[in-house]
């Protein structure tokens, strides 16, 4: 087995009980190099495009990378990969925190979980000891409490805990995987599909290592990206002082953060809710997952009065003063998207999300699509229960609990909102791709964004091809956000890359601070491949293009690439970007020519012969 | 006006009234020291300047001219980030 890697995979079969250690695909681990691209190999042998979500016959996978629990800067990711409840795509959501390198440690790579269990049950593995225990009694709590209790009466306090709370528990579609307490795979639903298979969680203890194929090389390579990261403003200072929430000016400031439901893309109340007012007024400390040299996590807290003004209840559940966030996206979600300017609010219900096991994003973004419903009088009073304006700080930490729960009309925002602005007649007002809900960044006023977002293959995402990065940040050239010209070829580039990136077990936010080919090195030293570059990218672009024949399958793939009309009519009122719309149309051509695709979008047998897919 | 971003409101408030009738000459008066701004005399390349949205790199660069009511916006990001593109 090349290094990096245990050559273990488990595989759980809910159904039946089963549970088997297999060998690990080692031309596969090569080929797709890990994470994104090796569980997207898995679940194109293994998986039906064409189940349902909630199936028993739809597989989850947990797949960690070759430099996942290694010493290399930010090697703590584990990708969740399987059909997503929101989307019907195939998704591929990944977290930091310390799972994915306890797995490795406990001398596995990945797990498959298939099936349905007759009742809850955990999964327990603590090394050669693999086993699942009924989690009846933990059916109904959140992350938090499920962390506890599954330390405490397991008497490993030491074991690493991934759950669903009970957004995953109750199907709510845009239900996450929360380790660590804070830590998600987020988006897309996985929470949704691991709690339709009663599976609460998966507690691992290990005790191993991880074996490198030349540890001295692997060591040397380490310390030099490590020195590169220092020598980053972003990623020696940046993400440690302010979080990722220092993009709520910037964006804002560029006139492209989307606001009251992209209805307008100028938030008045951006101040109040930046990564500047959360520093100094409500910032504990910084934090960082395994390994890793940049520690961007947000502990915040809600001090004095703060801390009772948004309780929603008077369930113990709600009694927390500190915790995790705010990270830009949930901000901006809960934020300028609902026209929210109140931090306390977005504090206390991001921490809900993270205790209800629920995608901040997506819980967002619908909400703030309900409240456009509610703002035309296409819904009332007599539906939500309460006034859905925006703005309404109550509304936005009540609906996060009635969301998780399904309660009133919580249990219609808990489809989404594709599926809630069809259901009154108004799908026009669902802001986003394949199913899944936007992130923060106007498609209008940042036209590569527009691209990466109509093509990304598990729906709306951007972090699958952040080119804000040269469109606003400048990195690594100055691009005109607001014109097409080269917005394609970046776009290709960047998920080319970014699929590579997220298949070695690293942090995307190495990027900010250091290349591909500074991540390298390390990539050798630990494998004993001989990657370079070039085969690299093509792996970058393997994995891209698998995914895209997998969403084919799936009815999801050419003619799927689109934006809301919104976006692509009605120009920016106001602001920086004013009058602007997307021009998606004038970058897909060139984006299919890239990417050796047919006109209409359609992987060509040419290109699935030249990437090894035929 | 002026507006200053993230790490750069260390020098100063966040917003602050500094007249010029260029973007060069307003980041000359700005609180922000000039070695950090024109480190080896030329703008830092770390360094994004807006003048109402709009980076100047797609303006008129330093030369930009600048009416009373214009905000200019300036933030560092310091990375350098993916290669190839």
């Amino acid at each position: 087995m090349i290094g990096g890697w245990t050559g273990n995979v488990l595989r759980v079969n809910l159904s039946t009980g089963a549970i088997k250690k297999e060998a690990l695909r080692e031309d596969w681990a090569r080929e797709y190099v890990g994470g994104r691209g090796l569980g997207a190999r898995y679940l194109w042998e293994e998986g039906d495009p064409n189940v349902d979500p909630f199936s028993p016959k739809n597989k989850l996978l947990f797949v960690t990378g070759p430099l996942t629990g290694t010493n290399a800067s930010c090697g703590a990711r584990y990708m969740v990969v399987t059909k997503g409840a929101l989307t019907g795509a195939i998704t591929t959501s990944n977290s930091g925190g310390h799972w994915g390198p306890e797995l490795k440690f406990a001398g596995y790579d990945m797990i498959i979980v298939e099936g349905r269990a007759t009742h809850p049950v955990y999964l327990w593995i603590h090394n050669d000891q693999v086993e699942l225990r009924s989690a009846e009694h933990l059916w109904g709590k959140g992350v938090w409490d499920t962390e506890e209790l599954i330390r405490k009466e397991s008497g490993v306090p030491d074991c690493i805990v991934a759950s669903i709370g009970p957004a995953g528990e109750n199907l709510v579609r845009f239900a996450g995987i929360i380790n660590d307490l804070h830590r998600a795979a987020g988006r897309s639903g996985v929470g949704a599909v691991m709690g339709s298979k009663l599976l609460k969680a998966i507690a691992v203890r290990g005790t191993g290592s991880v074996r490198l194929a030349d540890a001295r090389g692997f060591m040397s390579a380490s310390w030099a990206m490590k020195a590169k990261l220092k020598e980053s403003a972003v990623t020696a200072e940046g993400l440690a002082t302010y979080g990722t929430a220092v993009l709520m000016n910037v964006i804002n400031e560029h006139g492209a953060i989307p606001t009251r439901n992209h209805l307008e893309s100028v938030f008045e109340k951006a101040e109040d809710i930046s990564g500047e007012t959360l520093a100094e007024t409500r910032l504990v400390a910084n934090k960082a997952c395994f390994a890793c040299t940049i520690a961007c996590g947000r502990v915040s807290k809600l001090p004095g009065e703060a801390a009772g003004k948004f309780l929603v209840n008077t369930h113990p559940r709600n009694w927390k003063i500190a915790g995790e966030g705010l990270e830009y996206e949930n901000a901006w979600a809960m934020g300028a998207d609902c026209g929210i300017g109140e931090l306390d609010a977005l504090i206390k219900a991001n921490w809900l999300c993270n205790d209800f096991g629920m995608d901040p994003i997506s819980f967002g973004a619908t909400l703030a699509a309900a409240m456009e419903l509610y703002e035309k009088e296409i819904i009332s009073n007599s539906l939500t229960g309460m006034p859905l304006r925006f703005g309404n700080a109550e509304a936005l930490v009540a609906m996060a609990e009635k969301t998780a729960y399904r309660e009133g009309f919580g249990d219609l925002l808990a489809e989404g909102s594709k599926r809630l602005t069809a259901r009154f007649g108004h799908p026009e007002f669902f802001m986003g791709v394949r199913g899944q809900e936007f992130p923060a960044y106007d498609a209008r006023a940042i036209q590569g964004m527009g691209l990466g977002y109509a093509t990304s293959n598990r729906g709306a995402c951007h972090l699958k091809s952040y080119t804000v990065s040269p469109e606003i940040l400048g990195i690594p050239k100055k691009m005109d956000p607001h014109t097409t010209e080269g917005k394609a070829e970046i776009t290709k580039i960047f998920q080319d890359i970014t699929s590579a990136v997220d298949s070695t077990g690293l942090c995307l936010f190495l990027t900010f601070g250091v290349g591909l080919e500074e991540m390298l090195p390390q990539l050798v030293a630990a494998t004993g491949v001989p990657y370079t570059m070039e085969t690299l990218m093509q792996a970058g672009e393997r994995i891209w293009t698998l995914e895209r024949l997998w969403n084919e399958r799936a009815g999801l793939g050419k003619g799927s690439d689109t934006l809301p009309k919104r976006l692509l009519e009605d120009p920016i009122p106001a602001g920086p970007a004013k009058g602007l719309v997307s021009k998606l149309g004038d970058m897909l051509p060139e984006y299919y020519r890239l990417r050796g695709w047919t006109e209409d979008g359609e992987v060509t047998a040419e290109k699935r012969k030249e990437l090894g897919l035929s | 006006m002026l507006k200053l971003l993230g790490g750069l409101r260390r020098f100063g408030a966040r917003e602050q009234s500094v007249s010029g009738t260029t973007v060069a000459a307003v980041l000359n008066e700005s609180p922000v020291p000039r070695v950090l701004l024109f480190p080896d005399g030329q703008l830092n390349g770390d360094l994004e300047v807006l003048v109402n949205g709009r980076n100047i790199a797609f303006l008129g660069g330093l030369d930009t001219p600048l009416a009373e009511e214009d905000r200019v916006t300036i933030f560092l990001h310091g990375a350098r980030g993916y290669p190839g593109g």
